[in-house]
């Protein structure tokens, strides 16, 4: 009984903090449940892709009510960030844990590092609420270099008052989010909304929305993966997920109320510290 | 052009039922297995856990077996994305869009591809 209620507060805290700071909680929930419980590192990414999987569809639907996300961009690299996930899934299972707790360290350096280049942005919050509006900065003509031809296939995509740019770029940033996201049991929102924002000329409200709607499919392919071989632990995600989604839910209630700065200064050490204790793993 | 695909919004808010049906749907069946399973007096980071058949999902489920709640959940969170893709075919195919049907119809064949290739590596 303590158990099942540790591993549902541990994923609530994974869903709050992951709402307020505009992660998926993939980044959370794979170090809690390692370092935590003590879980092998491949059962946790599973596990953790089923939250990941859960929570984004209930925001998805959100986002895609109130006209956020845009479903046709999302669908045409969701098809990418799947055969990603296909290959990343596939990938896990031929490497050690301990390299994949390795990459995993990267991953959580990499986003500590992203944290404190936005720390001056508000969040775009993967929760029920787009916690807020940050300034896109985007050209609505699209980046300065390569542009496609008016009328071409990314002109379909495009959106009200911008242009979709750059779609072999995010054909292949699409394809490594998905290997990413197999690999390390996380969303892979760190990969694609500065993809499609900075690359793709996407506004970030509608990138970052748009992001969460792939993650169902991203995750569902790699969740299958994971799931057929006998890698998703069903008694440790049914608290785990429960406390994530509920976790999320409330953290996108809170977010508009909460100052994010020193939040944000606090979770970089968490994840430089976890990152230390991955490293540890790998190197052990 | 806009990102609309067809009726206005409609397969905007179709889908968005049925990704928010599929999440509710997926977490009430994981609370309810993991209840069931304190309740017998396990727990949750037993050393083991049942291995995935689909065979015995059905059966599993209507005894009331914490597993069988526990992989219903699962499968309904796998597929609750799967659902959405079918719908956004269905949708472009009514309105003759044969590039988007192409593009769904394709990530459909991939997630069938991750079953064919992963069901060998199971434990």
């Amino acid at each position: 009984m303590a158990v099942g209620l540790l591993l549902a507060a541990g994923g609530f805290a994974a869903g709050v903090f992951g709402a307020l700071l505009g992660l998926g909680g993939g980044i959370l929930i794979v170090p809690l449940l390692t370092v935590g419980f003590d879980v092998p590192f491949r059962v946790a990414v599973g596990i953790s892709l089923i939250c990941v999987l859960v929570t984004s569809s209930a925001a998805a639907g959100v986002y895609l009510e109130r006209r956020v996300a845009n479903l046709r961009l999302g669908m045409l690299l969701e098809l990418f960030t799947a055969m990603g996930a296909l290959v990343g899934g596939l990938i896990a299972f031929a490497l050690e844990e301990r390299v994949l707790a390795g990459l995993f360290a990267v991953l959580l350096v990499y986003t500590a590092w992203s944290m404190t280049r936005r720390s001056r942005e508000p969040a775009a919050v993967p929760g029920l609420e787009l916690a807020a509006a940050a300034a896109d900065g985007v050209d609505p003509a699209g980046p300065a270099g390569e542009v496609d031809p008016p009328g071409g296939f990314a002109a379909t995509l495009s959106g009200d008052g911008y242009r979709v740019h750059r779609l072999p770029a995010g054909v292949a940033g699409s394809l490594a989010a998905g290997i990413v996201s197999a690999l390390l049991g996380v969303g892979g929102g760190i990969v694609k909304v500065p993809l499609m924002h900075l690359v793709m000329g996407v506004p970030l409200r509608t990138a970052t929305a748009t992001s969460n709607m792939m993650i169902g499919i991203t995750a569902a392919a790699s969740a299958t993966v994971y799931l057929l071989a006998g890698s998703i632990d069903p008694f440790v995600v049914g608290p785990t997920a429960a406390g994530v989604f509920v976790g999320a839910l409330a953290g996108a209630r809170v977010a508009p109320r909460v100052d994010l700065r020193l939040l944000r200064l606090v979770f970089v050490a968490v994840l430089l510290l976890t990152a230390v204790q991955m490293i540890a793993r790998a190197a052990g | 052009m806009t990102a609309r695909p067809a009726g206005g919004g409609r397969l905007e808010h179709r889908i968005a039922r049925i990704l928010w049906t599929g999440s509710v749907a997926s977490i009430l069946l994981l609370v309810a297995g993991t209840l069931l399973l304190l309740a017998a007096g396990g727990s949750p980071v037993e050393a083991g856990w049942p291995a995935f058949d689909p065979a015995s999902l059905v059966p599993d489920l209507v005894a009331g077996r914490p597993a069988g709640l526990l992989y219903a959940g699962l499968v309904i969170a796998i597929a609750t994305p799967l659902l959405r893709v079918a719908a956004g075919l269905v949708a472009f195919a009514r309105v003759g869009d044969v590039r988007m049907v192409a593009v769904n119809a394709a990530v459909l064949v991939v997630v069938g591809v991750a079953v064919a290739v992963a069901g060998p590596l199971g434990r």
